[in-house]
């Protein structure tokens, strides 16, 4: 194996790991051994490196290893990041959940997925469930196409290789200045999705307004998409875009 | 009976497809309206421009018709001009409507263009031979919005429709009592076993008509129209609706 290969192959055995405490606040060395189907002699070589720096503590007296304080300074970082958008977005999505009661939603791209921060959830019978923190697949809806429409298509080989959609339908979303679901015989869910950029003219995040298909093919559904569109423009211009 | 194809649309009474009006007054309307249906279970779009506002102008209307194609995502478009007899709004005449028939032949972005039986034999000759020139498809309509005829009546405007050699025939009748759902069902079953069957798309207008909306085929139906997002007549059922009845009752 070239020496390359093998420093990228640590790497990504020490993501496995650390990708154990998804799920687990705390494990044995040999449940991370099980899980990442390492030997416990590597699980060990290289948790002693993440606890080095921080990135992974044992409690000597259950001898079971938990994430380190390191990773709290990231999650504080990155929430700052989304705080700002919640900020600006929460009022307006108050707005838009009032007028028409349906599920409105702020999502951030997080990797490969999307990632719900905020939401307001209608108070009808027939309703979607996302819990905020839920991450979604590029791969379905209104607001993965929409992130796809805005990614450069450097951005979308990276991040959605296998995705089937054409070049015009994506140019179209961002000529529209939003994004309707495909899939509504499907899921029985329509979406409309509309990107919120920052100061620097980049999008950052996206807010959608949903529902039951049966609730949003009507009259209404041209005054939902003008809505949602200038509800993403107000929040835009909250982050500074002119 | 043959199979119509127009685009990758296959129009048969196998499996009837999905037709929705768009009825826009500004191509502003007009595009939007077909954008956000091409994402609902449309398989085609009929263009109603007699509310188009710009209609009178040729140079509007086939750039109107651009952007239309585009928007419904390679999805046939059938473009159709009523007056006020056949469920526009407005008096036009048989010539201001043959022009615009003909301005839809020449664009090279409609896919079916509607003439109406009212429009007299030389006209509906003249464009079905334009049409066919150029590749496109044409329907010969019949509409009663008072009524519906006796079934013999029915049968000979369906003949008539048919006389003219053009692809499609089409008759849209107001359907006030089961009487009259009984009436179009019995001609149209008994024009099924006539020779030289030709598709066609038969419509039972007003609230008593939602049947033949929900089971096109028994009706020698080739599509069945959805109601829209801006406009809905009595009967209409949504695209996504439709879509699960005509899957339930195949």
């Amino acid at each position: 194996m070239e020496e390359k290969d093998m420093y990228t192959r640590s790497v990504e055995r020490a993501i496995d790991i650390l990708e154990c405490f998804l799920d687990a606040d705390e494990l044995l060395l040999y449940e991370i051994a099980k899980k990442t189907d390492l030997s416990s002699s590597t699980v060990l070589r290289i948790i002693n490196s993440l606890q080095k720096r921080g990135y992974i503590n044992r409690d000597t007296e259950s001898k079971k290893y938990r994430l380190g304080g390191t990773f709290q300074s990231f999650v504080e970082r990155v929430d700052r990041l989304n705080e700002e958008i919640k900020k600006a977005s929460s009022q307006i999505m108050g707005d838009l959940f009032g007028k028409y009661n349906e599920n409105v939603r702020l999502f951030v791209l997080d990797g490969k997925f999307r990632l719900c921060i905020d939401l307001f959830e209608t108070t009808q019978d027939v309703r979607q469930i996302i819990h905020v923190g839920d991450r979604r697949n590029l791969d379905k809806g209104a607001t993965s196409r929409l992130f796809l429409a805005y990614m450069t298509p450097k951005q979308r080989e990276q991040l959605a290789p296998n995705l089937e959609i054409e070049e015009n339908a994506l140019a179209d979303i961002v000529s529209d200045g939003y994004a309707l679901s495909t899939d509504s015989n499907e899921s029985g869910i329509i979406a409309i999705s509309a990107p919120i950029i920052n100061q620097r003219g980049k999008m950052v995040a996206a807010i959608s307004l949903s529902g039951p298909a049966f609730r949003f093919i009507n009259k209404e559904m041209t005054n939902k998409i003008r809505d949602t569109v200038a509800a993403a423009r107000q929040i835009s211009e909250n982050l500074g875009h002119r | 009976m043959e199979d119509i194809i127009v685009r990758n649309l296959k129009l048969n009474t196998e499996e009837p497809k999905i037709c929705n009006a768009v009825i826009g007054e500004t191509r502003e309307a007009i595009i939007q309206e077909t954008k956000i249906l091409s994402e609902l279970e449309v398989d085609l779009f009929e263009w109603r421009a007699d509310n188009y506002k710009d209609i009178s102008s040729k140079k509007e209307t086939l750039e109107t018709m651009v952007h239309l194609q585009r928007a419904a995502k390679n999805k046939p478009v059938i473009f159709s001009i009523r007056n006020n007899k056949s469920g526009g709004s407005y008096p036009f005449s048989v010539e201001a409507r043959a022009r615009a028939c003909q301005w839809a032949i020449e664009s090279g972005s409609i896919d079916l263009v509607e003439l109406e039986v009212s429009f007299g034999k030389r006209i509906i000759d003249s464009l079905i031979a334009a049409a066919r020139e150029r590749n496109v498809k044409t329907i010969v309509s019949f509409y009663d919005y008072e009524k519906t005829p006796e079934q013999k009546q029915l049968i000979a405007a369906l003949d008539e429709c048919e006389s003219y050699g053009a692809d499609l025939s089409k008759l849209a009748v107001m359907a006030k009592t089961k009487r009259d759902i009984l009436n179009l069902l019995v001609s149209m079953w008994k024009m099924e076993n006539s020779s030289d069957e030709k598709p066609r798309i038969v419509v039972a207008m007003g609230p008593q008509g939602n049947i033949s909306r929900i089971l096109p085929s028994f009706f020698g139906s080739v599509l069945t129209y959805a109601s829209g997002i801006t406009m809905s007549l009595e009967g209409q059922i949504n695209p996504n609706d439709l879509r699960t009845i005509l899957s339930l009752t195949k």
